[in-house]
């Protein structure tokens, strides 16, 4: 199923399933952001399920952010979304770029 | 992709030397027919993508047929591969082709198509002229037809043999039985996606001491590569155990290993270990499921544990053990998500599909009081009928508390 992604400005807001399908479209995505822009918000509140290979995309896209000098915000995660980030331990990991953790976000290596 | 895997299936070809291929000898004996060719020849691109392995040719002296591996980017096949195009040379030399063999049989003209399968690059197709043969366009296009009918078919073999490794893996690393010491019973099952296989694993193993360490983990994503991962993740786990006492410091420092020699690997793990009588457990979670703890009289639990981040991320993650009781009589249970995480269909009401799937697996363990019975209903009652969409693995682990005891071992027990 292929994911609907809007844009606005560095923020993406994707709507489906973050899965197998359609994870490298999400990276694709994040891709073309950050080739703008430092920093990465994704806005996960439309995501009705991810999975842990969707799970992947956000890493390698809090990677890439970080490799950018930047960082990765995701915000309003649905309950599937923070419901994978909480058993992960990656809930606190890319929080809103208005209140960054101390120290900053390791989500990125 | 996966020459290495595809080679392990060799057969003899029609001529009885070893064909890697079986049947691609005869389909580019069509090839080179339909292109009035003097031979013809499929390379594929090796599992470290950087090389180009013949596969088979035709039309070639039997004795000039050892040809060479091609570096992507050089020689003939090599620009070919690179370029993602069709390319036709009408100058054969030292300078244009690095294949010896060509060059000794004299081909004095080729053309090459890159053979894909969507967008991934599987090999090289290409037929040789002993004559000046300028290649027309009509002959690139049907050089390019043929192509996709092999690409298809090499990447149904690749599939194919891919998936008959990773199984072949994946049993040869999962125990069906598990023995265990007196005062536990240990059961647990695997099983594979539909048509797909993962990184799932779980591990039973005693240490020197006489302690017993319990491991369930997920490697994320699918096929012979998670497997692999899964294989080294296991074995180093278990050399790390041998090491540190406190699970919280093994998962830290496998974490470490994942993070430095498998940058692209992510898993998720839990691991425990107790000593007999085996009702305190030291569990350390990578951002996995907490147990499942049965105890008598009582509603299955959850196990409170923190969840510490999943292996691959941040290699200096903070991470705890933490102690669970399980009481003689009670049961923990260990399971990957493929078991209560489920894509939400049309048909489902509940909110919480998790939620709702644990509480199923929690109700079909409750009663059972031997560790085969527990795995069989759970999947029962969980999977049921479903076409599992992805890999389940569970565990179980019924504390007798009887340790000091020199009666029979359980039920699940064995000698292995």
């Amino acid at each position: 199923m292929e994911l609907d992604i809007a844009r606005v400005g560095s923020e993406l807001s994707p709507r489906g399933s973050v899965d197998l399908v359609s994870r490298q479209q999400l990276v694709d995505a994040g891709r073309e952001v950050l080739a703008e822009h430092q920093s990465l918000t994704l806005n996960m509140k439309a995501v009705d399920f991810m999975d842990s290979v969707g799970l992947g995309a956000l890493i390698e896209l809090a990677k890439l952010a970080s490799a950018a000098g930047g960082s990765l915000a995701v915000i309003e995660p649905s309950r599937s979304v923070h419901r994978l980030l909480t058993v992960t331990g990656l809930a606190d990991a890319w929080p809103p770029a208005e209140s960054p953790a101390e120290p900053p976000s390791d989500g990125g290596r | 992709m996966t020459a290495d895997v595809a080679a392990a299936t060799a057969s003899p070809g029609p001529d009885g030397s070893p064909e890697t291929y079986p049947g691609l000898s005869a389909r580019l004996e069509e090839v080179r027919t339909a292109m009035h060719a003097d031979t013809a020849t499929v390379l594929v691109l090796d599992r470290t993508r950087t090389l180009l392995e013949p596969a088979a040719t035709v039309g070639l002296d039997r004795t000039l047929r050892r040809a060479r591996r091609v570096p992507l980017g050089e020689g003939f096949a090599g620009r070919v591969a690179q370029a993602r195009q069709p390319v036709a040379l009408t100058r054969v030399d030292s300078s244009t082709v690095v294949n010896p063999v060509l060059l000794a049989h004299g081909v004095q003209s080729l053309l090459g198509v890159p053979i894909m399968a969507g967008s991934e690059l599987l090999g090289v197709l290409h037929v040789g002229f002993m004559k000046r043969h300028p290649a027309s366009d009509d002959e690139k296009r049907l050089l390019t037809k043929f192509a996709d009918r092999l690409g298809a078919v090499l990447h149904d073999r690749f599939v194919d043999a891919e998936q008959t490794a990773a199984l072949a893996l994946q049993r040869s690393l999962l125990p069906t039985v598990v023995g265990t010491p007196n005062g536990i019973s240990i059961a647990a099952r695997y099983v594979p996606a539909d048509g797909d296989l993962g990184g799932d694993w779980y591990d039973v193993f005693e240490l020197p001491d006489g302690r017993l360490g319990l491991v369930m983990g997920d490697v994320v994503g699918h096929g012979l590569a998670s497997a692999i991962v899964m294989g080294r993740l296991r074995s180093v786990l278990r050399a790390y155990a041998l090491d540190h006492e406190n699970p919280a410091e093994v998962l830290w420092r496998l974490d470490r290993k994942i993070c430095h020699f498998e940058p692209d690997a992510l898993a998720t793990v839990i691991f425990g270990v107790s000593e007999p009588p085996f009702t305190q457990w030291l569990f350390s979670s990578a951002g996995h499921y907490a147990p499942l703890i049965g105890r008598p009289g009582a509603p299955v639990v959850s196990a409170q544990l923190p969840n510490d981040r999943l292996l691959g991320v941040s290699p200096h993650a903070p991470r705890q053990s933490t102690l669970v009781t399980v009481p003689a009589g009670g049961f923990l249970c260990l399971y990957t998500d493929g078991l209560v995480e489920r894509r939400p269909t049309a048909q489902d009401s509940s909110a919480d599909l998790i939620g709702a799937n644990t509480a199923r697996l929690a109700g079909a363990l409750g009663d059972a009081t031997d560790p085969e019975m527990s795995c069989i209903r759970a999947l029962a009652e969980v999977v049921g009928d479903h076409v599992a969409e992805d890999d389940i693995a569970i565990l179980v682990a019924h504390i007798s508390g009887d340790a000091g005891a020199t009666g029979p071992m359980s039920a699940a027990a064995s000698s292995g």
